[in-house]
């Protein structure tokens, strides 16, 4: 068998490129690694394909400035040239910014993320106060909100487990949430919580999120 | 960076990626360094318009000239142009955000005449105005190409020039004609002898009493008198992008694309496109791979479509095939428009991959009459021949195509379709041990419609209540239980058959259509046949007048002064062929002095 050499590449998502969807993501990748010669892996099968990885997928529209990918490579090849080559064939916003090769036996990216921060810039008309709420909401020991699924009844769920950090200047909510497939808490749904608290209202369309990095279980992975 | 659609805009749209732009293989450059701004302009939807590989031939053309900056528009989809119209926010181009309306030239593709309520909404959108008369010196030349404009009528109140044939021929002559500033009607003017370019407002249809053509009649002296279509002598030579735009949102033929000819060799009468773009020209295969090579490697791809009329007429078709699937091992070759008496075993080899997505043949019509009729040069062994290997081979879905409506069928034809199929279903029990699951002949038919520049161009196209008395038919006929029946829209195809034929009167019904809310004709969830009907009648026009009477002979058609390829005597001579259901050969055994070739 041939040598296989696993690398994770930390990307940025920013600009127009935040309005690719996961496939198209998906594609771009693959894309990218074939025009830049990289020579992937591909997996075995009827239907062969590129072995690629993403953390958590960025949802449509949400700039990522930190965000990974993991492939596997039949050569090896240099961190700058992995690249300057992917930056040459990814799409405009797209932007690979860090690479590094996988240990022998590291887990995937989506099996070590568990959390991430985020930087969001609220779209909120009212008096309300959300430093105030930010504060009492995280002394508090409990964040209920109802959720409703088509097809089931409306249940409450505590949120407040899955918020680490909170803080709020002016309409800037700075909030470290779960992430992955342990526990994941959408940053919309935390900000429409606040908001309730402090008795504002939040226009969705205006208001835009920013993940500024995947946070792993082994805290060094995610500092950039 | 582009002066982009606005967050709170973008996010509440479906498929936000597909206005973005940014897509590797675009091209930036510095406005201010150009003399003239031109934007492609594709009347459909982002995914539908990126899969179009002419868009990207000229393209990379326009662009590869420093005075030029080529950009893109697509039709928004409508949650989009709900959007725009509730925000204020004209139609602009992917590359800079810049509006259609601040651009010197748009160029519209005309691929089919369902786009056309399309562009008159996308030059609304860019608050340009529809008419052409109502266009004065500050906005935008409007120019359109492609299939539809071999016969520019209908679209002519609303176009400045059109450009019919191939852009490599010629369309560089006509930009070298235009500088900033230029009166529109000096450069129309200027540009009006020049291959391939008809500029409607130098030339007046008159009409007789009986609402007949007399003529289309140039209005002065220095126009030609009848315009001759632009076309590539030597497709080795013409300009050739070794790369392609590789789309954001997955597009409907999202993979490289070789066109290896132009042109057809056969001459089915039904067909358009095997008649426009006459004569048959080939790439040699030596510059087709290494075509292949640059644009495999710049995109990234790992399927190759080979793109033809009739991709296993291709002179050198192994060696190429050979030549393509030598260039990686990862490389999956697609091979659309196969005729089913070109199959064998050797492509069955070389679609490996593509055995689950199943097969698709067009015999077109259900007996060796009606076949002959349409110089189809396909007997039924052949049909039944080509599904035999294709069984033996592992398919066990197979796709006919076939056609309801063609002059001189008769119900026994109709029926014929379905004893055809059931042929084919008898063939796969018969000759190999049938699968789990079983077979699936999905028989789709399609209502013919008369299209200029073909010899059917003179029938009459069945009427909407015949073309459903057929679809009938055909369903009651079909005993088989492996074949699965399915047609499309007879109302589609009326429509289609009117503005096909239409002549300069016809515009004024597709503008009613246009202000009625017609949009995305060509999507069966949009298009809505009443609202047709009625823009039909508020122009004071009469459909039948134009899909369902037949035309004789020495009818004066609104295309006449148009020259796409065989004179219209030798139409003629093929409509009485097809009368007498004679065949003719197809250029390779025998050329028929069709006219086309020397041009
Ligand atoms: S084979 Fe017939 S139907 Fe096909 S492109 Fe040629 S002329 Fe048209
Ligand atoms: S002139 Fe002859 S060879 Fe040329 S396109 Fe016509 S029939 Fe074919």
């Amino acid at each position: 068998m041939a040598d296989i050499y696993k690398y994770r590449i930390t990307y940025k998502k920013t600009g127009t490129a935040r309005y690719l969807g996961h496939l198209d993501m998906m594609r771009a990748f693959q894309r990218a690694i074939r025009a830049a010669g990289l020579q992937p892996r591909y997996s075995e099968g009827f239907n062969p394909h590129i072995i690629l990885s993403f953390a958590q997928p960025l949802p449509v529209g949400m700039t990522g400035l930190g965000e990974l990918a993991d492939t596997e490579l039949l050569e090896p090849f240099s961190q700058e040239y992995i690249i300057s080559e992917l930056n040459a064939a990814f799409p405009r916003g797209l932007e690979a910014i860090a690479v590094r090769a996988l240990y022998p036996g590291e887990k995937t990216t989506a099996a070590l993320v568990r959390a991430a921060e985020y930087a969001i810039t609220a779209s909120v008309q009212g008096d309300g106060d959300l430093k105030q709420a930010a504060e009492e909401l995280m002394e508090s020991f409990s964040v209920i909100i109802r959720t409703e699924k088509k097809g089931k009844a409306p249940s409450e769920v505590n949120i407040r487990g899955h918020i680490t950090e909170l803080s709020v200047k002016g309409t800037s909510v700075r909030a470290v949430l779960s992430c992955g497939g342990q526990g994941n808490l959408r940053p919309e749904i935390m900000l429409s919580a606040l908001c309730d608290k402090a008795g504002v209202f939040m226009d969705p369309n205006r208001t835009e999120y920013t993940r500024a990095r995947l946070i792993m279980q082994n805290a060094s992975e995610g500092i950039l | 960076m582009p002066n982009l659609i606005p967050h709170h805009i973008l996010i509440q749209a479906s498929k936000p990626a597909r206005y973005i732009g940014g897509e590797p293989g675009s091209v930036e450059k510095d406005p201010a360094s150009v003399s003239t701004r031109f934007c492609l302009c594709f009347p459909d939807v982002y995914e539908v318009g990126m899969s179009w590989t002419g868009l990207g031939v000229l393209y990379y053309m326009l662009n590869a000239r420093d005075d030029v900056y080529c950009e893109r528009a697509f039709a928004p989809w409508a949650d989009m142009e709900g959007l725009m119209r509730a925000n204020g926010l004209p139609l602009a181009t992917l590359e800079t955000g810049e509006p259609l309306a601040r651009m010197d030239m748009l160029g519209f593709t005309l691929g089919h005449e369902m786009g056309y309520s399309n562009m008159l909404n996308m030059l609304d959108l860019a608050g340009i105005p529809l008419l052409a008369a109502e266009r004065g010196g500050q906005w935008p030349l409007v120019a359109a190409g492609g299939a539809c404009a071999c016969n520019p009528e209908p679209m002519a109140d609303f176009v400045d020039f059109f450009y019919i044939g191939e852009a490599e021929a010629g369309f560089g002559a006509v930009l070298d004609r235009y500088e900033p500033g230029i009166p529109k009607e000096d450069f129309l003017l200027a540009i009006a002898s020049l291959p391939g370019v008809y500029v409607p407002r130098f030339y007046k249809p008159e009409y007789k009493p009986d609402g007949t053509l007399r003529g289309v009649f140039p209005i002065r002296q220095d126009v030609p008198q009848v315009i001759t279509k632009a076309a590539v002598n030597n497709l080795d030579a013409m300009f050739t992008p070794d790369r392609q735009i590789t789309p954001n949102v997955e597009s409907v033929h999202d993979r490289a694309v070789l066109e290896i000819f132009r042109g057809c060799i056969r001459g089915c009468r039904f067909c358009q496109a095997g008649f426009i773009y006459r004569p048959c020209r080939e790439k040699s295969p030596g510059r087709l791979l290494d075509n292949a090579r640059k644009i495999l490697d710049s995109t990234g791809y790992d399927e190759i479509s080979l793109l033809s009329l009739s991709t296993g007429d291709y002179s050198a078709f192994s060696e190429l095939a050979d030549g393509v699937q030598g260039l990686g091992s990862n490389i999956s070759l697609s091979l659309p428009s196969l005729r089913i008496d070109a199959f064998s075993l050797e492509l069955m080899e070389r679609m490996e991959g593509g055995r689950k997505q199943g097969l698709t043949f067009a015999p077109e019509a259900g007996t060796q009459r009606l076949r002959d009729i349409i110089n189809k040069n396909l007997t039924e062994e052949e049909i039944l021949e080509g599904c035999r290997l294709a069984f033996q081979g592992g398919w066990n879905r197979v796709k006919l195509y076939c056609m309801l409506g063609l002059p001189f069928e008769t119900d026994d034809d109709v029926r014929g379709l379905a004893d055809l199929a059931a042929k084919v279903a008898d063939m796969y029990y018969s000759s190999i041990r049938p699968k789990k699951g079983g077979l699936t002949v999905n028989l789709s038919a399609s209502c013919f419609v008369p299209k200029p520049h073909t010899p059917f161009q003179f029938a009459a196209q069945a009427s909407y209540d015949e073309l459903c008395e057929k679809q009938q038919l055909l369903k009651r006929s079909i005993r088989s239980r492996s074949v699965k029946f399915s047609y499309h829209n007879a109302d589609t195809s009326v429509l289609e058959g009117a503005l096909a034929r239409g002549d300069r009167r016809t515009g004024t019904a597709i503008l009613e259509a246009f202000k009625l809310g017609a949009r995305f004709d060509g999507w069966s969830e949009f298009f809505d046949y009443g609202l047709w009907k009625r823009a039909f009648v508020n122009a004071g026009l009469d459909m039948a007048f134009y899909a369902h009477r037949e035309r004789p002979y020495d009818e004066v058609l609104p295309w006449d002064h148009i020259k796409t390829g065989a004179d219209k005597p030798f139409l003629i001579s093929e409509m009485e062929q097809a009368r007498r259901a004679v065949t003719t050969p197809d250029c390779r055994t025998a050329c028929a002095r069709c006219g086309a070739c020397g041009l």
